[in-house]
């Protein structure tokens, strides 16, 4: 009996040595000083108000972007270090209980047959764990497609803190930054891992019976339609079917170009890019002229 | 996201960079394929393209200068179907 606690023991020392592993170095900052900051003293509502006052709009605007990129890149790191910690700490403490319970087993033959099954039961646990979390394989791709998403959004955002105050209000820098730290979540990472295994899949079986076939234009005629667009697109005119200022304004600042996510949540420029895209089909249709003439007097009036 | 897949008329590689570039309004080159006969564009949505030219060279012709790397697919060119690389170029 002596035998088998001292084997037990030995097997909870194994898991108990291995209780503080981890594969991230702790931080020095707490990601709770930054968040606190940031809510505190840069919340949206304070932060609008305040920018009014500013002489130097742009420099508040940045401050208050950069402390919440601040906030949110530490609540990701503790993210990322529950996950490794989780998985490492879980993994690794397992696999030396494990490998501790077996030993005993073998150098106390009284105890071998409740070591085995306590230790086939650990291991059990371990498979469990992993199967629940998708730990095992998946989790670093995972983290990847989270790194990938995030460090695009930031691109974005950091070329919007490069733009005067007009092309980069503080509201775009508060929308961009929503969707930078949405861009921190497993849920969304397994989304895009799904949606770019859908995309492979489709590209390698394109259905060439749904081809457009369309006239092709002579390189003048190319040049004359390539001109039509970029002033359709530029809002010159002021009929129905012309794209307004605001939405070029948007396009340059990344949110139009960042796909459907920007533009789902706004209806009224869904609706423009949708003319803008039905026009630009229609113009790509044109090769002749005169059919090159009767577009821009429908969209621009005649004017040139 | 859904492609737009655009029939291509030109009978040569010279031809099809062109015409893969003339097809960039509110689209842009994703991929080139071919049905074993026709040859076919493969286009994403996007409003603004960027300002340049589109060469298709062999998979085994060396890259243009300054070229970035668009698609990789096979075409089929005087009946040959080969594989072939398409590089957007500065304008």
């Amino acid at each position: 009996m002596t035998h088998r606690i001292a084997a037990l023991a030995l097997g909870c020392f194994a898991l108990g040595g291995c209780a503080s592993f981890d594969g991230i170095q702790e931080p020095v900052m707490a990601s709770d000083v930054a968040v606190q900051t940031a809510v505190g003293s840069y919340g949206l509502a304070t932060t609008l108000e305040r920018i009014e006052r500013e002489t130097d709009k742009k420099a508040y605007r940045n401050r208050v972007i950069s402390i919440w990129l601040l906030a949110i890149d530490t609540r990701y790191d503790a993210f990322r270090r529950d996950l490794s910690r989780g998985r490492k700490g879980a993994n690794v403490g397992l696999d030396m209980l494990t490998l501790g319970l077996t030993s005993a087993g073998a150098i106390w033959d009284g105890a071998a047959s409740e070591l085995s099954a306590l230790a086939t039961g650990v291991g059990g646990t371990r498979a469990s764990l992993d199967r629940e979390l998708y730990f095992e394989k998946t989790l670093p791709v995972l983290i990847s497609y989270m790194d990938a998403e995030r460090l695009t959004l930031r691109g974005a955002i950091m070329e919007g803190m490069a733009k005067p105050i007009g092309d980069y209000p503080l509201e775009q820098g508060f929308s961009d930054l929503w969707r930078y730290q949405s861009a921190g979540s497993l849920d969304r990472a397994i989304g895009k891992a799904a949606e770019g295994a859908a995309e492979q899949v489709a590209e390698a079986e394109y259905d060439y019976s749904q081809a457009v076939e369309l006239c092709l234009p002579t390189q003048q005629q190319d040049v004359r339609r390539r001109s039509l667009y970029m002033r359709m697109i530029a809002g010159v005119p002021a009929d129905e079917s012309a794209v307004p200022d605001e939405v070029l304004a948007r396009a340059n600042r990344g949110a139009a170009l960042a796909g459907k996510s920007a533009v789902a949540t706004d209806a009224a420029l869904a609706t423009k890019l949708d003319q803008i895209y039905a026009a630009s089909d229609h113009l790509n249709g044109l090769c002749k002229e005169s059919e090159l003439d009767a577009f821009e007097a429908a969209v621009f009036g005649g004017g040139s | 996201m859904a492609h737009i897949i655009i029939k291509l008329t030109g009978q040569s590689a010279e031809d099809l960079g062109p015409e893969l570039r003339a097809r960039e309004l509110s689209l842009i080159l994703a991929d080139i394929g071919t049905d074993g006969v026709d040859n076919y564009g493969i286009y994403n949505r996007k409003l603004i393209v960027p300002d340049s030219g589109i060469v298709v060279l062999p998979e085994d012709a060396p890259p243009p200068a300054n070229g970035d790397f668009i698609a990789s697919g096979p075409l089929t060119i005087d009946g040959q179907q080969e594989v072939y690389h398409a590089y957007r170029v500065p304008a």
